[in-house]
């Protein structure tokens, strides 16, 4: 079973994978920013950056249609001010395309930056960065366990499906999270207590 | 609902943010200074399983989805202040990982889900600790949330028309939402109390 959620094409090798951390996040939030203060100013920005913004997803050799699946996550917040504005009889579809451009081109930086970076990469610049310790220990649980969980779920949903030929309800759902919740625990306190005899700190 | 970079303005992320990252500096100290060392393979856990459940979609009205967030299970299994940071980092990754949520709005949407849940959920929760009553917090949590959300467009000149009916709608989806997450946490929580009840100690929350 292979599951592949973190840094997908982060193996890919493009001048933009190459460019170090550092640069890659303090240029996107810059254009972040200027994309929210500036673009809305004066639409002609939004056309001009459109040619830029595909040159730079091409040399990422990243596919486009990654990118488009990833972007639809913006369609329920625009199908509920879309519908506000059909009930209150009021078309601004000026707003409505500014915000749709807002948000392509900040999430089309946001996915060039993660994913031309390696998620470990990514934890050890945060340590550099001086982030809380806590929060990068959480953060390496979580991208170490979630594949064994996921492997682990599966198992359940195959095991349940040769056995009962019922459909998932919310009471069988409920008690699969319990017990990968504490089996999962189990485990993780397994190792916990090992590392623990054998003087981890 | 998670809210994308480019929807709220400057002063709006400015706002928001700050108030979110001062909470979550001040829930760090907490957790720094009072965690109990053995609730170490508790939080991994509880974090990475909140995170894979995150991931599955629920389909709700209009063709767009929602998915569980956890948030008040989290805070009823490992305490406020360890259930935000714990939220902080599920929110991080899903924004950076599946763009649910943008970089700049973290901040805004760690105070929609992560502190509502959290603070405001397990507040309510301890006027009476039974498990039944994690199903009213789970809806008093999502329903404020989504008030914060609609109130954030709003000032951020996005819901110009229209924002009462948004606010209703926005609030029904999150009703149900919250009811299903409600009954969800409800039944997860009894099991644990079954099995394996030293994981509900109290003492050990922070």
């Amino acid at each position: 079973m292979e599951h592949r959620f973190f840094d997908k094409y982060s193996n890919l090798s493009s001048p933009i994978h190459k460019l170090s951390i550092e640069i890659k996040v303090v240029l996107f939030i810059m254009l972040s920013i200027i994309i929210l203060t500036f673009f809305e100013k004066s639409f002609w920005l939004y056309v001009i950056f459109f040619p830029v913004l595909i040159l730079v997803i091409k040399i990422s050799k990243i596919p486009i249609s990654f990118f488009i699946k990833r972007i639809s996550v913006i369609s329920p917040l625009l199908f509920l001010i879309s519908l506000s504005m059909v009930v209150a009889q009021k078309k601004d579809i000026m707003l409505i395309l500014k915000l749709v451009f807002n948000s392509v081109y900040i999430i089309t930086l946001l996915i060039l930056l993660v994913e031309t970076t390696k998620f470990l990469d990514l934890l050890k610049k945060f340590n550099d960065w001086r982030i809380p310790e806590v929060i990068i220990k959480i953060l390496s649980f979580i991208y170490r366990y979630s594949y064994i969980l996921v492997d682990e779920i599966e198992r359940f949903l195959r095991a349940y499906k040769v056995r009962c030929n019922k459909k998932m309800n919310l009471k069988i759902v409920s008690s699969i999270l319990t017990m990968i919740l504490i089996r999962s625990y189990e485990r993780a306190e397994k190792i916990y207590f090992s590392m623990m005899v054998r003087t981890f700190k | 609902m998670h809210i994308p970079d480019g929807f709220l303005d400057f002063k709006t992320l400015l706002v928001t943010n700050v108030i979110s990252y001062t909470f979550l500096f001040y829930a760090i100290r907490k957790v720094n200074k009072q965690l109990n060392f053995y609730r170490i393979p508790l939080i991994g856990v509880v974090s990475t399983v909140i995170f894979v459940v995150s991931l599955i979609s629920v389909p709700v009205i209009g063709g767009t989805t929602t998915h569980l967030t956890g948030s008040v299970l989290t805070a009823v299994l490992l305490g406020p202040y360890t259930g935000s940071v714990v939220m902080f980092c599920v929110l991080l990754l899903q924004a950076i990982l599946f763009q649910h949520g943008g970089l700049l709005s973290l901040g805004t949407n760690f105070l929609n889900i992560g502190i509502t849940g959290c603070v405001l959920g397990y507040l309510v929760y301890k006027i009476y600790p039974r498990h039944i009553f994690v199903v009213i917090c789970c809806i008093i949590a999502y329903i404020t949330g989504a008030i914060f959300c609609v109130a954030e467009l709003y000032f951020s000149n996005r819901l110009v028309h229209g924002t009462i009916f948004s606010l209703g709608m926005m609030s029904i989806t999150n009703f149900v939402t919250g009811l299903i997450e409600g009954v969800v946490s409800f039944s997860v929580l009894e099991g644990v109390k079954k099995i394996r009840p030293d994981l509900l100690n109290k003492e050990m929350l922070v």
